[in-house]
């Protein structure tokens, strides 16, 4: 029993680590635009199936990784060009109308491209597994938890110690002031959303790496978790998403293995409701800062 | 404004024609027998739908190129209810109000034809099907429903009989989709087994095309240490399942339901799959005097494909209609009565009805995963269907 909960704790923070660096994505893109960027689940899908296709035509696994990173920042850097930038200066529920509009376009020509049906994802990473006090450990546990970790510690080095992190953090506390000041505003947002598409790109790998498939729905998976995760730690903040990831992750673990996967998504909405009821900032959130 | 004013007028002339198109295809001459086909065309099903429709338009252009149905050439139109009960029912009143269509050769998953069928009844539109399989379509009372595939009932209790006697198993796991499919088989396993005296030491459920992660049902059902597991559910889960087996759940046999019986499992799965026993209704190689002529003309329009379980079911389903209406003096009114009272050998063998529209007579198959491909166990087929 002691192990079982083990195991479970051990498969949720695995799946919890791969929301965190989706949620990353929503919650860079928030911290700068109070924007919810509900196509980047769908971004991370077209990238991960680009992954796919390239290694299916023979090319090497980091080679077509890294051409799904570059599909994935292109496309990322395309919906806010296209559909978010025009409207930077309108009432919010507009950009989230194109969002929703973007992620029909994505979802349509994805199912055309690679078909509904889920693919399998096959790759070189060793498959193994160690037995540590009756839980079973495996290579890709292993590769998940260790890919977070420095993609973790390099997004904080790059926002907290780089010009171009300083330039963010102006951004975030005060765009127009920020915009007198000189930085260029259009091209630190384009490459926020280019940045948080390629961490979503890797998650999206590491996700069809860990589950062994790839499908459309995996947009929309990827956006309610990633969201609740985001919603969790505290939307806006990074650190909190991988707080809120981890949390849900082990959550819907414990749930569908003490309960019933049945109520996986359940929960996953109850918990949402909760947060946004008692405690929208999340955990670690940051005061709101009103531009009115 | 001249913009407008032209935007309104080939907005009127598109309506029209329309209208006028409508008229001449609801209208429908004389010559011609209308049937709706309902089924997932699109969505993560879609492979379902698509052998469903293959198997249906074969039948039906050698009926055309035979005569037809009564002298009439036969018409088909698709309908997508992406295996959504929803969907299915917004679909069945698209059917219903059309008034041109004959009868419906629908829907494939239970669940859609559980909320499509009150629809047709109401409507007086008879309903067949090649593979819902759940026992709860044919208990709703109605009258208008018939299908041509065995019951959840059968495959549930075969499961555990096959791995009790044949694999002389006792601590059977089970794991199963949360939906009418799944439930059905689980629940006639559970009465079976404990008619056979074996113990289900665990029995897990998961979401149909949503669950991905089945890490902590595979952790639970490891736990209750088994000698056996029971897959409930469909290929697309069951490939991504078995893909997530690790430790001594590995080396545990696996038996799985007609659902999963598919290219694709295989696919998904890849060695994980391997040597997973596969319970079903049909197969190819299946020695049925109709089924070598089938499965030649078959490979032959669909570029050399095996037509598996669901295309040789539903490939059956227009030549009983056209029996019923022919043998049986089957109108659109009495179309269900008069399938019920027809007999018909086909590719899977002799196809009889009950009263309530269920098949009666069908013997299963057993099926092996063996280097990658699903291969008929002619000795266990035999042992097992006797």
């Amino acid at each position: 029993m002691g192990s079982e909960l083990m195991q479970q704790i051990v498969n949720g923070l695995a799946a919890g680590a791969i929301y965190a660096l989706i949620a990353v994505g929503y919650n860079l893109v928030f911290g700068l635009l109070e924007l919810i960027n509900f196509s980047h689940g769908h971004v991370y899908m077209v990238g991960t199936f680009v992954v796919l296709s390239l290694m299916d035509t023979g090319i090497p696994f980091p080679v077509a990784i890294l051409g799904g990173l570059v599909i994935g920042a292109g496309l990322g850097m395309a919906v806010e060009r296209f559909a978010y930038r025009p409207l930077r200066g309108a009432n919010r529920i507009i950009p989230t109308v194109s969002a929703v509009a973007a992620t029909l376009v994505l979802e349509n020509a994805a199912n055309i491209i690679w078909g509904p049906a889920a693919r399998r994802f096959d790759t070189p990473l060793p498959k193994g597994s160690i037995e540590v006090l009756g839980v079973t450990l495996t290579t890709m546990h292993g590769i998940v938890f260790g890919t977070a970790a420095v993609l973790a510690f390099g997004l904080w080095l790059l926002v907290e110690k780089t010009p171009w992190g300083r330039s963010v953090r102006a951004i975030r506390d005060d765009l127009p002031t920020a915009q007198l000041m000189g930085i260029a505003v259009n091209r630190i947002v384009s490459s926020v959303y280019a940045l948080g598409s390629i961490l979503g790109v890797l998650a999206g790998v590491l996700f069809a790496a860990y589950y062994s498939t790839v499908y459309v729905g995996m947009g929309f998976t990827g956006t309610l978790n990633a969201f609740t995760a985001a919603v969790i730690g505290g939307i806006g903040s990074i650190k909190g998403s991988f707080i809120g990831g981890l949390t849900l992750g082990v959550v819907q673990a414990l749930a569908a293995g003490f309960l019933s996967s049945g109520y996986m998504n359940a929960i996953t909405f109850v918990i949402l409701i909760l947060f946004l009821i008692a405690r929208p900032r999340g955990v670690v959130g940051r005061a709101e800062v009103s531009r009115a | 404004m001249s913009f407008t004013r032209t935007a309104a007028t080939v907005g009127l002339v598109a309506a029209a024609s329309l209208v006028l198109a409508g008229c001449s295809a609801g209208g429908g001459g004389s010559d011609t027998i209308k049937f709706a086909v309902a089924g997932p065309m699109s969505g993560e099903n879609a492979v379902y739908g698509e052998t469903q429709v293959n198997g249906i338009q074969l039948a039906v252009d050698e009926i055309n190129a035979d005569g037809g149905i009564d002298g009439k050439q036969v018409e088909l139109e698709m309908f997508d209810d992406e295996c959504d009960p929803t969907t299915a029912a917004n679909v069945a009143s698209r059917i219903v109000s059309d008034g041109g269509f004959e009868a419906v050769l629908g829907h494939v998953c239970s669940s859609a034809t559980l909320a499509a069928d009150p629809v047709y009844e109401r409507a007086g539109l008879s309903l067949i099907s090649g593979s819902s399989t759940s026992p709860a379509v044919s208990q709703q009372g109605f009258t208008n429903f018939s299908r041509t595939i065995p019951t959840d009932d059968i495959q549930g209790a075969q499961m555990i009989d096959f791995a009790a006697e044949e694999l002389g198993k006792s601590k059977i796991a089970i794991v199963y989709a949360s939906d009418d499919y799944g439930q059905g088989l689980y629940e006639a396993a559970v009465d079976q087994a404990e008619e056979a005296g074996v113990d289900i030491v665990s029995a897990e459920t998961f979401v149909p095309n949503e669950t991905k992660d089945f890490s902590s049902i595979l952790t639970k059902t490891s736990a209750s240490d088994p000698d056996v597991l029971l897959l409930f559910g469909y290929y697309n889960d069951m490939g991504t399942l078995v893909t997530q087996i690790s430790g001594s759940l590995a080396s545990v046999d696996k038996v799985a339901s007609a659902g999963t019986a598919q290219p694709d499992y295989v696919s998904l799965g890849g060695a994980a799959a391997e040597g997973t026993y596969l319970l079903a209704f049909y197969d190819p190689s299946s020695p049925f005097p109709a089924n070598e002529k089938y499965v030649a003309a078959y490979e032959k329009a669909y570029g050399g494909e095996e037509p598996n379980e669901q295309a040789a079911y539903w490939y059956e389903v227009p030549y009983i209609v056209k029996s019923a209406i022919e043998d049986h003096g089957g109108t659109k009114e009495t179309l269900t009565e008069a399938i019920h009272a027809t007999t018909y050998e086909g590719p899977t063998g002799k196809t009889a009805f009950e009263d309530d529209g269920d098949v009666t007579g069908k013997t299963g198959v057993v099926a092996r995963v063996t280097d990658g491909v699903i291969t008929l166990d002619p000795e266990l087929t035999t042992k097992f269907a006797q």
